[in-house]
């Protein structure tokens, strides 16, 4: 199982760096006379309405719905680690107020807070991944106070703290190391749910606007036509189905993993 | 007679915080909503005078608009209309923002309201089917569907529907909406896919919540105790084991409210409806920020409404504030 | 006719075979019978199979059990619903933990009443307040509103009482039921359980691992070991002239009569595990009169009128009683 999810993942990443060099066809090049055509040899997956290679439009829009997932996660990571740790030292006022910010967030529906920023900000992938990133935020944010939470009311962090070292020394070298893993995991979980987030979003034609290719962009161009070809939305739905799934089950392992670990250490 | 104005006076004492809670976060939400708004690049006194204003009539407009003035105060205004109902005026059309968003909210609210019944049902029979026989075949199935449902995204489950319901059997329509008014059943043809699309994933998330917990209650001893009493099977799950399992499954239903909502957005783009969603892209599309503003803040405001009724219901549930 | 009648009754897990063999007892109307012996020996299993509530993978696979005169076993859940809470109710150990943390105890026994006496719904307020009362629960216009968790182990006990006997019943099973309760809760509960038996004519089953207890309340004791009956008769005649090895040793452990004088004993060693039961006697181990004789079966035999012992030696042996 965590084989599997690993080879996946292996097989997206190098079709997300590699991405439209491997690719047979343009993804851009239209072809009128090949329009809604069913799998054959030269294209494996067939062609879209504008007689697009679904194919190459699937690996070449890799890179960006990837590098889209990532950034988003990456951004929730800073607005929710640091602040996380800050509500644990920084006082009352502070930790109830980002306390309340976290929840705020939490009410925010994804995919309408994406389209506000969008909307607002211009449509780019950095606006969009900025909305999602945001929301994953008070995620990071409970994980990371949780974690931290349970490492302030331990002994040796207690005792650290009578042996006066200094709390950006704790921070550093205690909590930190114990917080580090328990995020880590998130972040693994958090990806799979911003992969699809993503998805959502360039489906919509928000962050990547078409005809650059992405996964979701290939199914909103196949939605028109179900009546042609209703099994065209599979291909693009199953490789993002399989994707996040091999996310969250080594996710899954990891966290299973964990718990062997930490019950063998007590 | 005194135990009941105590245990009043406590459910009071445990009701302040539900209530209080959406209040703060709607505060913080509504100021986010509207910090967006003053980060646009997009200047509405420019946009209203076009290319050939001069510095000094945008300026003459922003007075005129208030835009001039510190932030906190523009945005106490802000909400204060925003309260009294009055969201301000499209940009393009000049029409009051509330307007077309009350005209587009019943669209969502139908659905996202049939969304939840479908949801309740389907992930209640489930997940109870599932409780009562841990480990036959049906609740291998149910655990097999719920956790697959939960990697699909929802708009795979939308077009899934589509294809299967109306491409290959031809049995309902794959897009389009008949208000409510206009019938119950001609209605559910259009709203029926698009729910069910919404509420899957909410279901499969209540079947494994609810089959977990049930599972749990049904071993207690007052579940033994209710039978030893003579209590039929029914009124030992409905009225005993299901009261206390039920939890963790409303829950589910508060977080879910959010994400049918933002499922909405591309479940209204998948069947063509004309939502509050739709409004929302076509906003975003022409920089409206009035109409985005509007769009989001009533979206936060059902959100928090829907997330109090599930926190209130949950305290009548929990008679023990501590215990859970 | 009486109350209860078990007959050659088999209590099987599956896979692991007899965790109960060949019990037979009866209970009269209005009569107290208490099953003992220590965990494990299949006296709460026994009476589980009376109540028709054994755990998954347990099931009665030989023998009757019959309540006046009708049998149990075979009922279907139909028919156990129409006997239990009507005819046959019980309370059990930790008393907290049979009731329904939501709801009030009020609401769990109006339910009670409203089902199994048929009292219409606005008379059943007055009849919970009232029955509570009976039960002899102080303020209980108070206590009927209050949800489990807000009362003590004693009250709870008292409350599940009450709900066990709102549907009027012939036998009422107590398992362990004041086990967890401290000594003087312990007293009064179990003089609320004999009170009811004088005015309502209600039969008891009682389950206790501690002798003292039955022989507060029981006319007639039955003892177990390893899942089988080893000795019964008349509870005073049986503490004060007991004629098995393992009554007697009972006897030692409990704390009845003149126990403050004795050091604390425990009886050493363990009963045997179900996969490992001996051919023959099933104390025979950890008695200190057994002989080479002991390891062949042991039926159980009557003497003189009522009492029964399953025992070799039970005629050469002089045991010792509760001083």
């Amino acid at each position: 199982m965590r084989r599997t999810a690993i080879g996946v993942l292996v097989v997206v990443a190098v079709l997300a760096v590699a991405g439209g060099a491997i690719a047979p066809h343009d993804p851009l090049l239209q072809n009128p006379d090949l329009a809604l055509r069913g799998p054959s040899p030269a294209h494996p997956f067939g062609t879209d309405y504008l007689g697009r290679d679904v194919f190459s439009r699937l690996v070449a829009g890799t890179g960006a719905t990837v590098l889209a997932a990532i950034q988003s996660v990456g951004v929730g990571l800073l607005l929710g680690v640091v602040p996380g740790l800050a509500s644990l030292w920084l006082g009352r006022t502070v930790e109830w107020l980002l306390l309340r910010a976290a929840d705020a967030l939490m009410t925010l529906p994804f995919i309408v807070f994406a389209v506000a920023v969008t909307g607002i900000l211009g449509n780019g992938l950095t606006q969009a991944m900025l909305a999602i990133g945001a929301l994953f935020a008070p995620l990071f944010f409970r994980v990371t106070r949780a974690a931290g939470l349970r490492l302030t009311r331990a002994q040796y962090v207690e005792a650290a703290e009578l042996f006066g070292a200094s709390r950006t020394r704790i921070l550093r070298t205690h909590v930190w190391g114990k917080v580090l893993p328990t995020v880590a995991v998130t972040a693994a979980q958090a990806t799979g749910g911003a992969l699809l987030a993503v998805s959502s979003l360039t489906f919509l034609g928000i962050g990547v606007k078409p005809p650059a290719p992405t996964w979701g962009g290939v199914l909103a161009s196949d939605l028109g036509f179900l009546a042609q070809q209703p099994w065209a939305p599979v291909i693009p739905a199953a490789l993002i189905m399989v994707t996040v799934a091999a996310l969250n089950a080594l996710a899954d392992h990891t966290t299973s993993k964990e718990r062997v670990d930490a019950g063998l250490a007590r | 007679m005194t135990l009941l104005l105590e245990r009043r006076a406590a459910r009071t004492r445990r009701l302040a915080p539900t209530l209080a809670t959406p209040v703060v976060v709607f505060v913080l939400a509504s100021l986010l909503t509207f910090g967006l708004g003053a980060l646009s690049p997009s200047n509405p006194a420019a946009a209203v005078l076009g290319e050939t204003a001069t510095p000094a009539d945008i300026a003459r407009m922003n007075h005129e608009f208030g835009l001039d003035r510190p932030f906190l105060v523009r945005y106490a205004d802000w909400l204060g209309d925003a309260l009294t109902g009055d969201l301000g005026r499209s940009y393009f059309t000049t029409i009051p923002v509330s307007d077309s968003i009350f005209a587009a909210l019943p669209v969502d609210l139908t659905l996202a309201g049939l969304a939840v019944v479908l949801a309740v049902l389907l992930g209640g029979a489930a997940g109870i089917g599932a409780a009562l026989r841990p480990g036959s075949r049906f609740d291998r199935v149910v655990t097999f569907v719920a956790s697959g449902l939960g990697t699909l995204p929802p708009f795979v489950i939308g077009i899934g529907l589509i294809v299967v319901f109306s491409v290959l059997l031809g049995a309902l329509p794959a897009g389009g909406y008949v208000p409510l008014e206009a019938g119950f059943v001609p209605w559910l043809r259009f709203a029926i896919l698009p729910a069910l699309a919404l509420s899957l994933d909410i279901a499969a998330s209540i079947a494994r919540q609810l089959r977990t917990s049930l599972v749990g209650q049904l071993g207690e001893n007052y579940v033994t105790g209710a039978v030893v009493r003579g209590l039929g099977p029914r009124r030992v799950l409905f009225r005993h084991a299901l009261r206390n399992a039920v939890g963790p499954a409303l829950t589910v239903l508060g977080v879910g409210v959010p994400m049918v909502l933002g499922g909405a957005v591309v479940t209204e783009k998948i069947f063509n409806l004309p939502g509050v969603a739709r409004l929302a892209l076509q906003a975003a599309d022409q920089h409206d920020v009035p109409l985005i503003q509007g769009t989001l803040l009533v979206t936060i405001t059902v959100v928090l409404v829907c997330n109090t009724l599930v926190n209130l219901a949950l305290l009548r549930l929990t008679p023990q504030g501590g215990r859970q | 006719m009486p109350v209860l009648r078990v007959d050659d009754l088999d209590v099987s897990v599956a896979g692991r075979g007899a965790a109960v063999r060949d019990v037979s007892f009866t209970v009269h109307k209005g009569e107290s019978v208490g099953l003992v012996g220590e965990s494990g020996s299949g006296k709460t299993l026994t009476c589980r199979a009376v109540l028709g509530v054994l755990p998954p993978g347990v099931a009665v696979t030989a023998g009757t059990i019959e309540l006046d005169g009708a049998p149990l076993t075979g009922l279907d859940r139909r028919g156990w619903d129409r006997v239990r809470g009507n005819r046959l109710a019980a309370v059990f150990q930790d008393p907290a933990s049979y009731l329904n943390p939501s709801l009030t105890v009020g609401r769990q026994l109006a339910e009670q009443l409203r089902l199994k006496r048929g009292l219409p719904r606005r008379q059943t307020r007055a009849a919970a307040v009232e029955l509570l009362a009976a039960m002899g629960i102080r303020r209980a216009e108070r206590v009927v509103d209050q949800y489990p968790h807000e009362l003590s182990g004693g009250m709870l006990q008292r409350t599940l009482i009450a709900i066990a006997v709102a549907g009027e019943p012939d036998l009422l099973v107590a398992d362990e039921a004041t086990t967890a309760l401290d000594a003087a809760v312990q007293a009064e509960v179990l003089e609320l359980l004999r009170r009811l038996r004088e005015e309502r004519g209600l039969a008891l089953l009682l389950v206790s691992h501690d002798l003292a207890v039955v022989a507060e309340v029981c006319d007639r004791v039955v003892v177990f070991y390893a899942g089988e009956i080893v000795e019964q008769g008349p509870t005073a005649e049986v503490i004060a002239n007991p004629r098995h090895p393992y009554t007697e040793a009972l006897l030692r452990v409990a704390s009845l009569g003149d126990w403050r004088r004795r050091s604390l004993e425990v009886i050493p060693g363990r009963p045997p595990e179900l996969g490992a039961l001996p051919a023959g006697c099933r104390f025979a181990e950890r008695c200190a009169h057994a002989t080479d004789a002991c390891a062949s079966p042991v039926a159980l035999t009557t003497l003189d009128g009522d009492r029964q012992v399953r025992c070799h030696r039970a005629a050469d042996l002089a045991l010792v009683g509760a001083r």
